[in-house]
């Protein structure tokens, strides 16, 4: 048995929310006892209805939001006892939006090498070079290099998120929603580059989507979530053949097919 | 991207009007000892309250007329825009600086330094600007130095407010949330990730605001309690000027004038960088 690279234990992540000034606070528990274990080189798929955590969890993965109760281990050691530099020489998010995610007002270059400036990485010489060698490992012309998000179109942005994500060389990556703001056509290009990146760098992925489809045909295991708690959690082809938990098999007989008739589930 | 700027700039014409006039202005105040045909403070009591050009009996010496002290009108208006636009421009930084530091705080840690900030931002604009201006000018004395302090220290309100709500909206934008997981410190988030997309906003409300402020300064100075005689204010030539209102008005509309156009330029200003500089309108 493989030792996880990333791991959490009984994760729980609540909020108190005010309902007002003369009533008692309640409690929100957007995670609630999270266990999961990514496995290196492997894709866990993480799927649920909008609201019930999943964001929440990539969240405290990324080290942007604090447990409440629980452990997130790397490599077997909780995530507080590595310092900033180290957790973000590790884990790296993928967002959803490329529009939102690449700040408007900095070059592609600047937000290619903002990890390697803020840990003060390498020569500017040498950061140019990083910044052309991640720009055609991500399959953008190094003529964009100066160039504004503004002029680049959403696919060539999230290559340039992916770009970004990858410069620090780590070994999670933690996409959300990596394809759902593209086009179609886009959404197979950014998903092959993905995968061709996770084998020839030996990537893990903790892949978050709405897109049953795309899990399917990316992950190896799938974490299924239904408010905030992990309901099942199997190899791909358990869960969607043969789902036991009664989320499981109402959230496969939600995706519409093309032709019900040649895709209909056996639930 | 400054081609696509300038070309914005120059279509635009409101940008170029107040830019114009505007610029105008500035350089007469810059180069006023070059550009003023008289000393702004020698008095020539024989030559007390000659008429501008446009009137009969007027000496061609003295195009805008002279005061009730003889002391040339043009001269003391070119003069008059060195201190308008030195109150303006120094209180709007004083007070930008004050504000922004406020709303971009109160924006990005949000919770009980959102609500002590917007507590003191409340607290600011339940107090009428002109009455607090007065009541301070009155204690320290009257002064260039006091009305801007003053001022500074009053009109940071909009600066607070609308860089709150900006920063607000940028703080959750994803490139914070990707900064924040690559290990940036939050005074280089703040500085370099929200402060950049912010900054437009600076900018307009600083035209603005130096615009409030030279009204406000000429509101202070007609009640004889911002810039002290013999300083040549534009506000101050109004106040001299009320008692001749009625036979001699252009005592006070030459000033009057300046400095609505002054005000006029800065806000078309302001307005045109607005309009220019709104990501809605970016390519």
């Amino acid at each position: 048995m493989m030792t996880p690279i990333l791991e959490t234990k009984d994760l729980e992540c609540s909020f108190q929310i005010s309902t007002g000034m003369f009533s008692p606070r309640k409690t929100l528990a957007a995670v609630n006892g999270v266990s999961v274990q990514l496995l290196k080189g492997q894709v866990l798929g993480l799927v649920g209805e909008s609201g019930c955590g999943k964001s929440t969890l990539a969240k405290m993965l990324l080290g942007l939001q604090k447990p409440t109760k629980g452990d997130i281990l790397f490599d077997g050691q909780p995530l507080e006892k590595f310092s900033q530099f180290e957790r973000a020489a590790r884990v790296q998010p993928i967002f959803q939006d490329p529009y939102s995610s690449l700040n408007p007002r900095k070059t592609i270059f600047e937000i290619i090498t903002l990890p390697l400036s803020v840990h003060k990485i390498g020569t500017s010489r040498d950061r140019v070079l990083k910044a052309k060698e991640m720009m055609d490992l991500c399959g953008l012309a190094s003529r964009y290099l100066n160039s504004y998000p503004s002029q680049l179109s959403g696919g060539q942005r999230q290559r340039v998120a992916i770009a970004r994500a990858l410069v620090m060389k780590p070994e999670v990556v933690i996409c959300d929603e990596p394809t759902s703001a593209l086009d179609v056509s886009v959404q197979s290009q950014i998903l092959n580059l993905l995968m061709e990146l996770k084998n020839e760098l030996g990537l893990t992925y903790l892949l978050i989507s709405h897109n049953l489809a795309v899990v399917e045909h990316l992950a190896d295991r799938v974490a299924v979530m239904y408010f905030g708690e992990i309901v099942e959690n199997e190899d791909t082809e358990q869960i969607f053949n043969k789902p036991r938990h009664e989320y499981t098999q109402k959230l496969l007989s939600s995706v519409l097919a093309p032709d019900p008739n040649l895709f209909t589930r056996e639930v | 991207m400054t081609r696509h700027l300038f070309r914005r700039i120059s279509a635009h014409n409101s940008i170029l009007i107040g830019g114009t006039v505007l610029g105008a202005i500035v350089f007469m105040a810059l180069f006023a000892p070059l550009l003023a045909p008289h000393d702004p403070f020698a008095q020539d009591l024989s030559k007390r309250l000659l008429p501008p050009f446009w009137m009969e009996e007027h000496n061609p010496k003295h195009i805008l007329g002279t005061d009730n002290l003889g002391r040339d009108y043009l001269s003391r208006l070119i003069y008059g825009a060195q201190i308008s636009l030195m109150i303006g421009v120094c209180t709007a930084i004083i007070s930008g600086i004050i504000g922004s530091a406020l709303g971009i705080t109160a924006g990005y840690f949000g919770g009980r330094v959102d609500a002590v900030i917007t507590f003191i931002i409340t607290t600011r604009l339940s107090m009428p600007i002109v009455l607090v201006a007065l009541a301070v000018v009155a204690l320290v004395g009257g002064s260039l130095h006091a009305v801007i302090l003053v001022l500074g220290f009053l009109l940071w309100d909009r600066y607070a407010v609308v860089m709150r709500s900006a920063t607000q909206q940028a703080r959750n934008m994803d490139y914070v949330s990707a900064a924040r997981a690559i290990g940036c410190p939050t005074w280089r988030v703040v500085l370099s990730e929200i402060f950049p997309n912010v900054v437009n906003n600076l900018i307009v409300i600083a035209t603005f605001e130096v615009a409030h402020a030279i009204l406000l300064e000429a509101s202070l100075s007609f009640l004889g309690l911002g810039v002290q005689p013999p300083d040549p204010s534009w506000g101050l030539m109004i106040a001299e000027g009320k008692e001749f209102l009625l036979f001699d008005p252009w005592v006070i509309t030459i000033p009057g004038i300046a400095l609505s156009i002054l005000v006029l330029a800065v806000n078309m200003l302001g307005d045109g960088i607005r309009d220019v500089s709104a990501p809605e309108n970016r390519n």
